[in-house]
C-alpha cells in the first residue's frame, strides 16, 4: 500500500504558497485540470490572493478529509461538515465572501460556490426592506422616486 | 455607443487608469478574464463603459502602488494607452471599498453617492475650459524647464479631487522626468487623494464588483419573496431577475429542492364566510422540521370566495370556482384572472416539456370535449381551445398530476365500467387511458385528499389501509403495467 501523498504547492498572487496534498488540488476542477495537464510542482494562481486562497484551501482541506471518511455513509460526518461550513461563513466579511465567490468561480469548486452564495442570500433575506438591502450592499438605486413608488406598490405584500 | 464614443470612453478609462486601480489585483477580474468569452468581454466592456462613472471612483485603500502604474502608462502616448485598454479592459479591477462601521455611516455615503458627490465621480471629462487648459499647459512646462520636486502635501490642500486627478493625468504627457520622480510625486499625490476619499466615508464594496453571471448566481439562492423584495432595490437587478433565461435557470434551480407547498383558508373577516383568502406557506422537504420554526409565507390569495386549487406546476397554481379560475404563482404574489368557461369545469394544469408552455386543461364533467389554454406570461389575451378527447366520455375524479410531459388524473366513464386512468400529452394534446390495477381498492370517490404521486420518478396510486399501518403504493411502468410496493409505515 502506498502512503507516499504527492504533495503540490500553490501559489498565490502575493506569492503566499500553501502545501496540500494532491487530493485538496482535485477539489477544484480548474486545478486538477492544472495539475494533469502540467505536472509541476508549483503552480502559480495570479488571479487569487494569499488571503483569499487560504481559506479556498482551508475549505478544500477539510471537505476532502469528510469525503474520504465518509465511505462507510455515517450521517454525522455530513452533520459535522455543515457544522464546520457554518462556522467558516460566519466568521467572514462581506467583502471576504465575494473575493471567495470570486476565486471559487475561477477555481470551479462548486460545493464553495454555491455555499458562498447561498451566504449573500441569507444576508439578503435577513433584511427586511429594499432600503436595507441597499445599505448593506453598498448598492445605488436607479430608480426615480416614482419609479420606485411603483415598483413597491406593485409588491407591497413580499415586504410583510 | 458608437465607436468614436466608445474610443473616448476608453481613453477616460486609460488616463484614470491608476484611479481606478485597486491595490492589489482584485482575483475578481482575472476571473472575469479567463471566464468570458470574447463575445461575453466585448459585451462587458460595454458595460463597462456605461457604467464607469459610477464604477470609477479613486482607489480608497491605502497604497503605494498607484505611482508603479502610472509610471507603465506614463511613457505610452495616449493613442497607445487607449489600444492597451481596448483589448484588456478587464485589467482595470474596480475599487474596493474601505470598510463602514455603522449604518449611519453607510447612509450618509449613500446619500452623498445619491447627490453624485465627488467620490463616486468616474473620470474627469476632457478639460472643460480654455482657462483650464492653460494651466494645466503652464505645469507642463514648468516642469520641462527645470527639476520637479514633488509636491509637499501641504501644497495640495485646497485642490479638489478633479484637480488632483489632473495632475495625476499630466504625467503621462510628462516626458523629461525621471521613473522616480513620477514615483514620488504621484505618491504624494495619491496620499492625497485617499485622505481626501476617505474622509468620505466610501462603501465597504461595489455592488458591480461582482460581474452579473456571479450577481445571478446569489440571487438564484434567494426565496421568491426576497427577490420580489429585490426588485425595488435596482432597475439593473430587476432586469435580470425577470429575464427569461434567470427564470429559466431559477426554476430549475428550484426543482432540485423539493418543497411542499400547501395552503391555509383562513377567513379574512369573521362575520362573513365568503370573504376568505388563501396562505401559502411552503416547506423545504429536506428540512422538514424548518416548517415548525419557520414556514416561508408565500402570497396571500385574496379574493371573495374560496377556490379549489389544482395540483402545483413549475411554481404555478390553477384556482378554480364553478366558471371562473386563474392562475396564481404564489411566490410572487401574481394572479392573473382566465376567461369564464361555460360550464362548471375541473382543472389541471402542466408544462409543455418540450416549448416550456404552462398549459391549463379544464374538464367538463360527461363529456368528450376539453378545454385548453395555452398560458402566456406576456399578458396577451388568453383563449380557451377545445379538444376531442378521443371520444372517451369521461368525468375527472381526482385531481390531475403533472408529470414527465403528462397529466394524469382518475376519471369515471360510466356506472357498468371501472375507472380509469387518464394521460393527457401535453405536446401533442392527445388523450389515452390506463386501466387501474384490478385490486385496487381506493374508490377516488368524493375524496379530496390526492391519490396520485410520484415515487422514484415513476407514477403511482398510493393507497392507505385505514386502520393498519401499511401503505400500498401501484407503480405505473413504461409499459403501462402496475407494480405493488407495500411500506410499512413505522
Amino acid at each position: 500500500m502506498e502512503n507516499e501523498k504527492k504533495m503540490i504547492t500553490l501559489k498565490s498572487s502575493d506569492d503566499v504558497t500553501f502545501e496540500v496534498e494532491e487530493a485538496v488540488v482535485l477539489e477544484s476542477q480548474f486545478l486538477s485540470h492544472l495539475v494533469q495537464d502540467c505536472p509541476a510542482p508549483e503552480h502559480k494562481i495570479k488571479e487569487v490572493t494569499g488571503k483569499i486562497l487560504s481559506k479556498v484551501v482551508e475549505y478544500c482541506e477539510k471537505h476532502v478529509v469528510v469525503v474520504v471518511d465518509g465511505g462507510d455513509s455515517s450521517s454525522s460526518s455530513g452533520d459535522d461538515l455543515k457544522k464546520w461550513d457554518d462556522k467558516f461563513i460566519k466568521e467572514m466579511d462581506l467583502s471576504t465572501v465575494y473575493d471567495l465567490i470570486a476565486a471559487a468561480n475561477y477555481l470551479n469548486i462548486q460545493a464553495l460556490l454555491d455555499l458562498m452564495c447561498q451566504r449573500v442570500a441569507d444576508v439578503i433575506t435577513a433584511c427586511k426592506d429594499h432600503k436595507e438591502i441597499r445599505e448593506t450592499l453598498g448598492i445605488v438605486s436607479d430608480y426615480t422616486a416614482e419609479e420606485e413608488a411603483e415598483v413597491l406598490k406593485e409588491n407591497e405584500w413580499a415586504f410583510d | 455607443m458608437n465607436a468614436e464614443e466608445r474610443r473616448d470612453s476608453n481613453e477616460q478609462v486609460a488616463e484614470n487608469k491608476t484611479v481606478m486601480r485597486g491595490p492589489a489585483p482584485r482575483p475578481l477580474s482575472g476571473v472575469l478574464e479567463t471566464m468570458m468569452s470574447a463575445e461575453e468581454r466585448r459585451e462587458r466592456n460595454e458595460q463597462v463603459d456605461e457604467n464607469q462613472i459610477v464604477k470609477s471612483g479613486p482607489s480608497p485603500s491605502p497604497t503605494s502602488g498607484l505611482g508603479v502604474d502610472l509610471i507603465g502608462l506614463g511613457n505610452m502616448t495616449k493613442r497607445e494607452s487607449s489600444v492597451l485598454t481596448t483589448t484588456d479592459p478587464q485589467s482595470l479591477p474596480l475599487p474596493a471599498r474601505p470598510l463602514l462601521q455603522s449604518s449611519e455611516e453607510r447612509r450618509e455615503w449613500n446619500e452623498q453617492v445619491a447627490e453624485n458627490k465627488i467620490v463616486m465621480r468616474g473620470p474627469a471629462p476632457p478639460p472643460p475650459s480654455g482657462g483650464n487648459v492653460m494651466n494645466r499647459l503652464m505645469r507642463i512646462r514648468l516642469v520641462k524647464s527645470g527639476p520637479y520636486p514633488p509636491p509637499t502635501s501641504g501644497s495640495l490642500k485646497g485642490l479638489n479631487l478633479d484637480q488632483l486627478r489632473e495632475m495625476w493625468n499630466d504625467m503621462y504627457m510628462i516626458e523629461n522626468i525621471s521613473m522616480d520622480q513620477k514615483r514620488a510625486h504621484n505618491e504624494v499625490i495619491s496620499k492625497a487623494v485617499l485622505s481626501m476619499v476617505l474622509k468620505k466615508k466610501p462603501l465597504l464594496h461595489d455592488d458591480l464588483l461582482l460581474p452579473d453571471d456571479l450577481t445571478k448566481m446569489i440571487l438564484e439562492h434567494l426565496p421568491g419573496k426576497t427577490l420580489m423584495r429585490f426588485l425595488s432595490v435596482k432597475k439593473q437587478w430587476a432586469a435580470m431577475i425577470e429575464s427569461e433565461s434567470f427564470r429559466e435557470t431559477y426554476r430549475s434551480t428550484s426543482e432540485k429542492k423539493p418543497k411542499i407547498l400547501f395552503s391555509a383558508t383562513i377567513p379574512e373577516k369573521p362575520e362573513s364566510k365568503l370573504f376568505t383568502c388563501h396562505r401559502f406557506l411552503s416547506i423545504l422537504q429536506e428540512k422538514p422540521n424548518s416548517f415548525i420554526q419557520e414556514p416561508s409565507l408565500l402570497a396571500v390569495l385574496k379574493r371573495d370566495y374560496t377556490h379549489k386549487i389544482s395540483q402545483p406546476t413549475g411554481g404555478l397554481l390553477c384556482c378554480f370556482r364553478h366558471t371562473k379560475s386563474l392562475v396564481c404563482n404564489p411566490s410572487i404574489g401574481k394572479l392573473i384572472d382566465l376567461p369564464d368557461v361555460d360550464d362548471k369545469l375541473v382543472f389541471f394544469t402542466g408544462i409543455n416539456p418540450v416549448t416550456r408552455e404552462f398549459k391549463v386543461l379544464a374538464k367538463p364533467e360527461s363529456s368528450s370535449t376539453a378545454c385548453v389554454l395555452t398560458f402566456m406570461t406576456d399578458n396577451t389575451t388568453q383563449t380557451w381551445r377545445t379538444i376531442d378527447t378521443a371520444g372517451l366520455c369521461h368525468s375527472a375524479r381526482s385531481s390531475g398530476i403533472y408529470f414527465g410531459g403528462y397529466l394524469y388524473y382518475v376519471a369515471h366513464v360510466s356506472e357498468e365500467t371501472a375507472d380509469l386512468l387518464i394521460s393527457f400529452d401535453l405536446v401533442t394534446e392527445v388523450f389515452k387511458f390506463v386501466k387501474l390495477p384490478d385490486d385496487l381498492l381506493t374508490d377516488f370517490d368524493g375524496q379530496p385528499g390526492d391519490r396520485l404521486v410520484t415515487f422514484n420518478n415513476q407514477l403511482a396510486i398510493a393507497q392507505d389501509d385505514g386502520d393498519s399501518n401499511l401503505l400500498t403504493l401501484w407503480l405505473l411502468d413504461d409499459k403501462c403495467s402496475w407494480f405493488k410496493r407495500e411500506i410499512i409505515i413505522p
